[in-house]
Order: C-alpha cells, then sequence, then structure tokens
C-alpha cells in the first residue's frame, strides 16, 4: 500500500519532472540569499557573506542531484540524455543513418506487405462454418470429352443426372450445393448496370454456413424470384439502406423480391473471373438467385452442367468421400449412359485448394524472395554497424578514460540501435500500408480472396520486435567489445585491434549479401526475359489507337450493324466493328464442329466468335485468304463462316480451305492467328460468324465495340457514344478501354511479378554493393598507413589500388559462386517457376557481369583513395 | 563556540522532529530551528537538508507547499504528515535506545 502510494507520488514528481527540479533550484537559492542576509547583518560584507553563505550550504549541484534521485527517475533523465546524445550522434553521420534506416523501412516494409497478403490469401481460412469441410467437385470437361486431351482432366462442371444420384445415394456428404455464373442487368437510374450473377441451389449458403447483413438468405420454399445482392452492390446502388429489402428490383427486364444482402467480405464463387474464362472483367459477384430445381432430364441428355460445392460430414477424409463419388459415377455410366460415347468422371477437392491453388506457387515465391531480401538487409546492417564500431574506437576508448561507465556505453549503443530500430520501423509501417494496398489493388481482379487481405499487425510487431532485439544485441556485443578493445587501444594507439576482430564477421556478411543479391537478379533476368519474349510475340492484332467500349445488354443484330456503320462513318475513324469476345481479355465459348462428307479424327472443337463485317480491319487482324464479312451476309443468306489459320493448320492442312462446307456454315476467308486468351498462349482453332445470321447464339454477356481511330482514342469517347444512343438509347456504354490497355492489363501477373521482383533484386544489389563498399573502405583505410609506406618505399600506387581491388573481386566471386550454387539449389527444390522457366548461361553470365561490375564500382573509390595517398599526410596522421 | 556536524543518520530524525514541533517551516527555518534549539552546537551542512527533504516527501512523511515568506518571498513550506509522525516516532525511539546504551556503555566503569 505504502509502495503503492509512494510510486503515485513518484509518478506526480515525474510528470512535473520540469517544475520540481525548478522549484529545488529556487529553494536552495532562497536558502543562500536569506544565510547571506543574515550574515550581513552579523557584520560581513555582502561578499564575505555570499562566500561564506555558500560554503555552509555545501555543494550545491551534488545536492541537487541527490535531490532529484531521490525520486528515483534518474534512469529517465539518463535515458533522456542518452536518446539526445544518440540522434546527435546518428545526425553526424547521415550516410550511415540514412542507409541503416532505409534498409530497415524497405526491408520491414516489403516483407510485412508481401506476407500479408500470403496470409491473408493462402494462409487464413476460406471465411464460411468449417471450411476444412467444404470441397469442390468436379466433372469431365467439354474438351476431354471430345477426346482432346489424354488423360482425360477432371476439373469442368458436374452434370445434373450425377448430381442428383451423388446428393441421393451418398453417405459421406453432408449436402451439395450447384451454382452457376452468369451475367444480369440491373435496371435503375443510369440505365442499366451488368452485374456477375450467381444462380445457385437454395441450400446454397446455408452449406456455407454465411450470415446475411440485413434480411435473410434462400429459404427451401422460396420461389424463383427473389435475390439476395452484395454488400459492395447494397453501397454503390442503395446505399446501405436496410429498408431496401422486401423491394422489388428488377433484373434483365423481370422483377426480383430483394431479400438479403450479404456481408461486403462474401464473395462466392472466388475465382469468378476464371470460371467465365476471361469473360468477366473482375472476379467480384453481386447477386445471388435461386436456380430452378435439378430435374433429371428424361432422354438421359445431361442438358445442364454445373459448378458444385459440398460439405463432408464431420470427420470424413476428402479420398474416402471422392472414392464414395466415384462408385456412384460408375453406376451412373453403366445404367445411364450405356450406349452413348458419354463417360462420367468426378474429382474431390478442398474448397480452399480451388480458391488458392492458382496464385499459392507465385505468392509463396514472392514470399522467398522477400524472405531473401530481409536477410540481405539485415546482413547489411550488421556489417554497417559493426564498420561504425570500428572507427568508433577511438571515440570509446576517449570516453572511457573521461569516467564512462561500462553500463552507460551499453546503454548508450542501445540507445542508438533503438532509434534507428524506430525510425526503420515507423518507415516501414508506411511502406506496408501502401505496398499491400497497391498489391491488392493490382491484383484486385486476378487474386483470389484480395479483397480480404489486410495489413497484417502481427507480422509487423514481429518484425519490429525483432529490430528492436537486434539493435539492443548489437548494442551490447558493441559496447562490450568496444569497451574491451578501448583499453588495449589506449595501449597500442592504432586501430587495427577491433578490424582484426570484426574483419572475418563482415567479410562473411559481405559475401552472403553478394549471393543473395546474385540470387534474386537471376529471378529478376528470368522474369525480364518472359517480358521481352512476350513483347516480341506475334499477337495478330494492331493494338496502336484502338478503342474497346462493351455495350450492355444485348440487342439484335441489326442494332449491331447500325451502330458499326454510324461509328465508322465518325470523322476520323478508320474502322468499327463489334465483337463478343475481345482478344487478350475474354475468350473460351469453345463448341465442336464437324467437316461436311469427312471424317476428322477425333471431334474437333474450336473457339465460337461472333463478329460484325468492320471487325478484322478495326483490330488490324490479317486476312490470309478470301473474304472477311459483308452487310450481304446477312440473316437470310446462305451461312458463312471464317476460320484462322491455326485450324487450317489442325483440321484442313493441305487443301485449299475456301469453300469447304462445315455443319457450322462455309468457309469463305481464312485470318491470321489471334492470340485471344493471352500473348503467352498461342492461338487456338476459331470459327467467326457474321453477327447477323447467329445472333442468338451470341453470348449473354453483350458485344464489345472496336473503333479504330487516327490520333489518341481517348477522345473519341462522347462521339461514339453519341452514335450508340442514336441507334438504341436503351445500350449502355462501360468498360472503355484501349487495346493497348487490354494488352497491359492481360499481363497484369507478368507485370506485378516483374515489378516486384525487380525491386527487391535492386534492393538486394544496392546493399550487396554497399557492404562491399563499406568493407572496402575499411580495408582502405586501416591499411593507409601501410600503403603510405610502402609508396614511400617506391611503391607503385597503381598496384596498391589493384590490391584493393582484387580483394574487392575476390569477396564478390566468393558470393557468386555461393549465389550460384544456391540458386541451382533452390531452383532443384521449387521446381519449375510459374514465370520464365529455367536461367540459362546468358543469364548467368549477365547477372555475374552485373554483379562484378557492381563489385567493382563498389571497391573503386577505396582503391583510388589508396592509390592516391600522399605518405607524409598519412604517416603525420598517423 | 565548538560546531559539531550532526551524527550521520540523524539529519531525517532532527527534521521530523523540528517539523512536529514548529508546524509549517522552509527549508532555512528548519536548519535555523536545529541550530537555535541545539544551542548551536549541531551544525547541518544546509545544503543537504533538500536530498533529505526529497525522500521525505516521497516516503509521504512531510508534504510541501509554496507560500510566502515574512520578507515577501516566495518559499517551499513543509508540514509533518500522520504518517511523519509515526516515523518520528520510531525513529525518535530507536535513537534513544542507541543513545542509552552508549551512554551506558561509556559510563561503565
Amino acid at each position: 500500500m505504502s509502495f503503492l502510494s509512494s510510486l503515485g507520488r513518484r509518478l506526480r514528481a515525474l510528470v512535473r519532472g520540469d517544475r520540481l527540479a525548478r522549484g529545488l533550484d529556487e529553494e536552495m537559492r532562497l536558502h543562500m540569499e536569506l544565510r547571506s542576509d543574515r550574515l550581513q547583518a552579523e557584520g560581513l560584507s555582502p561578499d564575505e557573506a555570499r562566500t561564506a553563505a555558500r560554503r555552509r550550504f555545501g555543494n550545491s549541484l551534488r545536492m541537487r542531484e541527490e535531490s532529484v534521485d531521490a525520486w528515483g527517475w534518474r534512469w529517465l533523465e539518463q535515458l533522456g540524455q542518452d536518446v539526445r546524445f544518440a540522434a546527435r550522434t546518428l545526425r553526424r553521420s547521415p550516410g550511415f543513418t540514412t542507409t541503416v534506416v532505409l534498409t530497415l523501412v524497405l526491408a520491414t516494409g516489403a516483407t510485412t506487405g508481401i506476407f500479408s497478403v500470403v496470409n491473408g490469401v493462402l494462409l487464413r481460412p476460406l471465411p464460411f462454418a468449417a471450411p476444412d469441410r467444404l470441397v469442390q467437385i468436379y466433372g469431365r470437361t467439354m474438351a476431354s470429352d471430345l477426346g482432346l486431351a489424354a488423360p482425360d482432366p477432371i476439373e469442368g462442371p458436374v452434370g445434373t443426372i450425377e448430381l442428383a444420384e451423388f446428393d441421393a445415394q451418398s453417405t459421406t456428404f453432408e449436402g451439395f450445393a450447384a451454382y452457376d455464373l452468369g451475367t444480369r442487368h440491373l435496371d435503375g437510374q443510369g440505365g442499366p448496370e451488368r452485374l456477375t450473377a450467381v444462380s445457385a441451389d437454395r441450400e446454397f449458403f446455408s452449406l456455407l454456413g454465411v450470415e446475411p447483413v440485413a434480411g435473410r438468405t434462400f429459404l427451401p420454399d422460396d420461389p424463383i424470384d427473389v435475390v439476395v445482392i452484395s454488400g459492395r452492390l447494397w453501397q454503390r446502388r442503395f446505399n446501405n439502406d436496410p429498408s431496401v429489402v422486401g423491394q422489388t428490383v428488377t433484373l434483365d427486364g423481370q422483377p426480383f423480391t430483394l431479400i438479403g444482402v450479404m456481408p461486403e467480405r462474401f464473395q462466392f464463387p472466388y475465382n469468378a473471373a476464371s470460371l467465365m474464362d476471361g469473360a468477366l472483367p473482375e472476379s467480384r459477384t453481386d447477386v445471388w438467385v435461386p436456380a430452378p430445381p435439378l430435374a433429371p432430364l428424361p432422354n438421359n441428355v445431361p442438358r445442364r452442367r454445373a459448378r458444385v460445392t459440398a460439405r463432408l460430414k464431420p470427420g470424413v477424409r476428402v479420398d474416402a468421400a471422392a472414392a464414395e463419388l466415384r462408385v456412384i459415377a460408375q453406376r451412373v455410366e453403366a445404367e445411364r449412359y450405356a450406349g452413348t460415347d458419354r463417360r462420367v468422371g468426378v474429382r474431390v477437392r478442398p474448397l480452399t485448394e480451388e480458391v488458392v491453388d492458382p496464385v499459392r506457387r507465385s505468392l509463396w515465391i514472392l514470399f522467398g524472395a522477400v524472405i531473401l531480401v530481409l536477410v540481405a538487409a539485415c546482413a547489411n546492417v550488421a556489417n554497417l554497424v559493426l564498420a561504425r564500431m570500428t572507427v568508433r574506437a577511438s571515440e570509446i576508448v576517449t570516453r572511457t578514460a573521461l569516467g564512462a561507465g561500462a553500463s552507460r556505453l551499453v546503454r548508450q549503443f542501445i540507445a542508438e540501435g533503438l532509434m534507428l530500430a524506430f525510425a526503420g520501423g515507423a518507415g516501414g509501417a508506411l511502406v506496408a500500408v501502401w505496398g499491400t494496398n497497391l498489391i491488392v489493388t493490382l491484383g484486385a481482379a486476378k487474386i483470389p480472396r484480395a479483397h480480404e487481405v489486410t495489413l497484417d499487425w502481427q507480422v509487423f510487431a514481429v518484425l519490429f520486435g525483432g529490430c528492436v532485439v537486434m539493435a539492443s544485441i548489437f548494442g551490447l556485443v558493441a559496447a562490450s567489445a568496444a569497451t574491451k578493445a578501448g583499453g588495449q587501444l589506449a595501449k597500442e594507439s592504432g586501430h587495427a585491434t577491433m578490424g582484426r576482430a570484426y574483419g572475418r564477421t563482415r567479410d562473411g556478411l559481405v559475401v552472403a549479401e553478394v549471393s543473395l543479391a546474385f540470387i534474386l537478379a537471376i529471378g529478376a533476368a528470368l522474369v525480364a526475359r518472359e517480358a521481352i519474349r512476350l513483347r516480341s510475340v506475334p499477337s495478330g492484332i494492331v493494338t496502336e489507337n484502338v478503342l474497346t467500349l462493351h455495350l450492355t445488354p444485348r440487342t439484335d443484330a441489326q442494332d449491331y450493324y447500325a451502330i458499326e456503320q454510324r461509328v465508322a462513318a465518325l470523322s476520323r475513324v478508320r474502322g468499327a466493328g463489334l465483337t463478343q469476345l475481345v482478344p487478350l481479355q475474354n475468350w473460351g465459348w469453345n463448341a465442336d464442329f464437324r467437316v461436311r462428307g469427312r471424317a476428322l479424327p477425333g471431334r474437333p472443337i474450336a473457339g465460337l466468335r461472333y463478329v460484325t463485317p468492320g471487325y478484322f480491319r478495326a483490330m488490324g487482324i490479317r486476312i490470309a485468304h478470301g473474304r472477311e464479312f459483308t452487310s450481304h451476309d446477312a440473316a437470310g443468306s446462305p451461312g458463312v463462316i471464317v476460320v484462322n489459320e491455326a485450324l487450317v493448320r489442325r483440321y484442313l492442312p493441305n487443301q485449299d480451305p475456301i469453300g469447304v462446307g462445315l455443319d457450322r456454315g462455309t468457309i469463305v476467308g481464312v485470318i491470321g492467328d489471334v492470340r485471344q486468351a493471352g500473348l503467352d498462349r498461342p492461338a487456338e482453332p476459331e470459327i467467326f460468324y457474321p453477327a447477323a445470321q447467329n445472333v442468338t447464339m451470341a453470348s449473354d454477356i453483350g458485344m464489345s465495340l472496336v473503333v479504330r481511330t487516327e490520333g489518341p482514342p481517348g477522345a473519341f469517347v462522347g462521339q461514339i457514344r453519341n452514335a450508340v444512343r442514336e441507334v438504341n438509347p436503351r445500350l449502355a456504354i462501360f468498360n472503355v478501354k484501349t487495346m493497348d490497355d487490354v494488352l497491359a492489363d492481360s499481363m497484369w501477373e507478368l507485370n506485378l511479378y516483374r515489378w516486384l521482383i525487380t525491386m527487391f533484386a535492386t534492393l538486394a544489389l544496392v546493399l550487396a554493393a554497399i557492404g562491399l563498399f563499406g568493407v572496402m573502405s575499411y580495408t582502405a583505410t586501416a591499411r593507409l598507413r601501410e600503403c603510405a609506406v610502402r609508396l614511400a618505399l617506391g611503391a607503385n600506387p597503381a598496384g596498391l589500388g589493384r590490391l584493393v581491388l582484387r580483394r574487392g573481386a575476390w569477396l564478390a566471386a566468393l558470393g557468386l559462386v555461393l549465389g550460384a550454387v544456391l540458386t541451382e539449389q533452390l531452383l532443384m527444390a521449387v521446381g519449375s517457376l510459374p514465370i520464365g522457366g529455367r536461367p540459362d548461361a546468358v543469364i548467368y553470365a549477365a547477372v555475374t557481369a552485373l554483379l562484378l561490375l557492381l563489385a567493382l564500382a563498389a571497391c573503386l573509390v577505396p582503391a583510388i583513395r589508396v592509390a592516391r595517398v600522399d605518405p607524409v599526410t598519412a604517416l603525420r596522421h598517423e | 563556540m565548538a560546531r559539531d556536524a550532526i551524527p550521520p543518520g540523524t539529519l531525517q530524525l532532527l527534521i521530523l522532529r523540528t517539523l512536529a514541533r514548529d508546524g509549517e517551516l522552509h527549508g532555512f527555518e528548519i536548519a535555523e530551528s536545529i541550530e537555535r534549539t541545539s544551542s548551536a552546537v549541531l551544525v547541518v551542512e544546509e545544503g543537504s537538508l533538500y536530498p533529505a527533504l526529497q525522500r521525505m516527501l516521497v516516503n509521504g512523511w512531510v508534504i510541501a507547499e509554496w507560500g510566502t515568506t515574512g520578507g515577501n518571498r516566495r518559499a517551499r513550506y513543509y508540514q509533518i504528515t500522520r504518517a511523519g509522525r509515526k516515523q518520528l516516532e520510531t525513529e525518535e525511539q530507536q535513537y534513544l535506545r542507541i543513545a542509552g546504551a552508549i551512554a551506558r556503555v561509556l559510563q561503565a566503569v
């Protein structure tokens, strides 16, 4: 109790610390003045009185210190001194301070940022109830049905017949929920808005175990015209107004009752964009509507296929469940599909894998890269701190001689370290926040769960704590070594002693830094090589000065043709056309075809494209043979198609394809290959229809207008919008992008990794250079005297410079060898890289040359210093 | 006039006793009071009053308040607390016990 009240008084004193000290001074001054007055009254002269009073008072400074000590806050006061002292010292060596702080900022910031992404995407469980029991079920894909690939991949949707049997017969599952993706248009002020819509079984939400933030989710007896909306849509269109629940909204012209709102974070399915094969601009889902109930079709034709997520019963293993489903699938194949070539396959996979597998390896490799940077940063900081200790030996000797206690020295070193750690940590937090946001923004559409990523403060705390501990340890080690060495130094008065103590450590650190920089530089070179390769790949289109605009909702062919003509007639427009799938943005949409009167091996498939006549010209696609479409290829005239060269090569080689009749029309032209799905994916066979002859087949995602302009296309948006409105005022325009942007977006993954890995590699290279420079500068300083003597004895200055260079090159070479060995080991451990393949001799040679150059540059200044040393000055300096 | 430095460890006792007797005093008055009551035999190294007073403040034996002297100067006045009086009693008894014992030793023949 009395301890507590005493502590309370102490704390109050601490808070009023300044006033306490000032009060003491005043009290003591008063005392001496009163005493002096009294003595003067007794007859002393004023001077004598003041001296006597001071004598009787004693040592006022000591008294004051003792008085302050009484409160027990001396250590804090000293800490304040230490911090101020540290700040002064650090300010005096701005190069050291800036380098260490920047290193810490970038290393902690980058590591926290990347790990936040890894944690949010890969490590945290999916935000559903018992997510480990959720699995994804796959059926045989269409492509494998068509005999294109062997062994058949089972990674597509599941047929409804099998699904009904699974549901009825399986004992290992709690339930199945089928869903499909599509688009719907929400009517409202400002025109219709295209939404990513999921039509799902009514058990969908309860199976996932998620709750709405307003209203409710589906009930088993809900009619088909109810809708649950996403938190984002709620915010965007309904201003977070809870009263919209129960209101009617219009989707594709049909009234739906809005029954609930999901939380902002909720998203299902996750990789909506990739499920639509690039047909969706982003991966977030907006609305969920009940799917029509599963009704087994009478003629055994699997008309509907669906994506299926299911929940295992507690304790059931995934492979056990898969085995059961395979048995059921075989039975279905034998009983329901007897006599057809239809085969049933089934595969079960944990939902988490389904969601994050596409990015798992890439993210871990990035994480590995950032850890390498962190290690290099630690090595560099250690190196710099050791170098500084060496330089400060004489200062320590002086201070010890002046009576600085060992504990006080340690405290000062720790204070210095802590200041660096805090500055680095504060900056690191900023970098982490900024970096995480950047990655999330860049990857929003492509990295699954990107919207769930938040900055991981725990990781930051760990890293920051690491910095603090490291700083303290350095303080201790450095101070103890310094005090020990200080004694010797005082005797020897040279500064080689501490150098010898740390020399080996520092050499080792530099070698490690060089090897880490080597590894990261190899990674950066691989990604850069891939980027260069892709830039030289013929895309089949001309992207300059092309604007793409998505038109929604779908309308009739007459409108599309009218829009094409009206836009093409605008001044300074070179051409216009419509397509339902913009290259490098949307793909998929495959179907089989047959050549009339001929059997092709296997069952050929091709991508189906619906275009208007001006499309090929507007996109800059080469016509290889025959003709493009014209306005005469209309609904009533004979069915015609254009195919690409890939189709001709694969299915119609060694013949004139023009005039060949397919079941989908007669070939009238052949166009050059276009890389539709991505620059890194070769063109697949494609069949183009004139939209007029097949508009009902065109996808419900609407069509995109492609306009080739003279000059920057951005200026044409207004005119084009007007032209479209004149034809059909109901049509909305969105997703306006230049083709150059579409191209850049298609390379987002490569660009993201290129950007990050290049940054990491640059950082590691700079760190290695700084490390080398530090070590060589120190060596140069330490050997200055020796060199001076040698010069005085007639040594060649250039030879002395070469001595330094040789030593730097030797360290760098050690680092390079170690780096090469580690790179090979890492590649062996990782297998293949997701981007860039294996490093070849060219890459090894280029990176080695780069690092050697950098090493020589780093050693050049110290070498020149040695070579130019003036013997007289150097010897006198000693 | 012979002046003796006060025996070590007794400064606190003297201050507490002075404050208990005279009420509110500032530092100079405490020094004067000790000197006067000891008939100018006991001399305090006057500055050492202040660390002692601070220690006693920390322990809660005295409290301090700023006031004005007769000569219209600002001074800090110290006052003994209840805890201070208890401490005074303890220290006084302890001192008397020791002093008595020493006296007995010295007087023994």
